[in-house]
């Protein structure tokens, strides 16, 4: 995975734009995971390999911890990363009820993938908070 | 010893010590079962009353909205997630790495989601009477409580549980 952290032109880092560039981040990388495990998504199904990777993806982040005063928008916008985690969790209970070894193998591969995303999370993170929500 | 008991000695014994996959025990199936029963328990409940939920105020219509759709889409996995992992287990006796990883995210999930409607439930408004809301509130509060725990529960044992590497 090569992604040009500390460009600019390249990369949106503002804080607001920041969820944006996960999600788009995320994406293209299950698309290259599904690539790179072609004959075991044929098995399990595109689906199910996305979510193996977006299980190793969530596993080491925490849970949002709302505030006391967090209005409904904000338990919303939490709720439904919660809802995102268990219909990935749920895909691959699914696809492991059905070909337990194959998804063993797969979630093996999805670890080194999510550690990279994991870092790179952090440090956009990190980035944005430097750069103070400016462009 | 016949080749044959050899041979079964084997094969029992590369099942007991294969890496990651141990076998589970009766009240850590009877703990996931309740789990995914609560589960189940908890969508129905709230699809339900779902269409009936609205804002208290007109300013966080949308909100309410947004959480109660995301509430009943992951209350509805969830509840598919972990009847799924309870007729996996059950068929291959075991629960490997992937299964207890499944487990804590979620007991997490869960402890979330309780979160999340404890938070939430000021800003809501059932249909009819208040008096009726109010306790299927308080019913669906305690239950979601009780879900999260049982989990909690199991993925603690599992931790405990888990042999060292």
């Amino acid at each position: 995975m090569s992604i040009p952290l500390f460009d600019p032109k390249e990369l949106k880092t503002s804080v607001a734009e920041l969820g944006e560039t996960l999600s788009e981040i995320l994406k293209g990388e299950a698309e290259n995971f599904i690539l790179r495990n072609q004959a075991d998504a044929a098995l399990l199904g595109k689906e199910a390999v996305e979510a193996i990777l977006f299980v190793q993806v969530f596993a080491p982040t925490p849970v949002m911890i709302l505030p006391s005063d967090a209005s409904p928008a904000v338990i919303a916008a939490a709720e439904e990363i919660l809802t995102k985690r268990s219909r990935s969790l749920q895909l691959v209970a699914q696809a492991q009820k059905e070909n337990n070894a194959v998804v063993a193998r797969v979630q093996k591969n999805a670890v080194r993938t999510a550690t990279q995303i994991t870092s790179v999370i952090v440090a956009l993170g990190i980035k944005a908070l430097l750069t103070g929500g400016q462009k | 010893m016949r080749p044959n008991t050899m041979l079964a000695t084997v094969f029992f014994l590369a099942l007991f010590l294969l890496p990651g996959c141990d076998r589970i025990s009766g009240e850590q199936l009877g703990l996931l079962t309740a789990g995914a029963v609560a589960a189940k328990e908890r969508a129905s409940a709230f699809e339900i009353i779902r269409g009936g939920i609205t804002a208290a105020e007109p300013q966080h219509a949308a909100g309410v909205q947004k959480w109660s759709a995301a509430h009943a889409e992951g209350l509805a996995a969830q509840a598919k997630g972990l009847n799924d992992l309870v007729e996996s287990v059950r068929l291959h006796n075991a629960l490997g790495d992937a299964a207890r990883q499944q487990i804590a995210l979620e007991a997490e999930t869960a402890a979330a989601r309780l979160d999340g409607f404890v938070k939430v439930l000021p800003y809501l408004m059932g249909a009819g009477d208040g008096t009726a809301f109010k306790a299927w509130a308080e019913d669906h509060g305690k239950a979601l409580k009780v879900q999260a725990e049982t989990l909690k529960a199991l993925a603690l044992k599992l931790q405990k549980g888990k042999p060292k590497p």
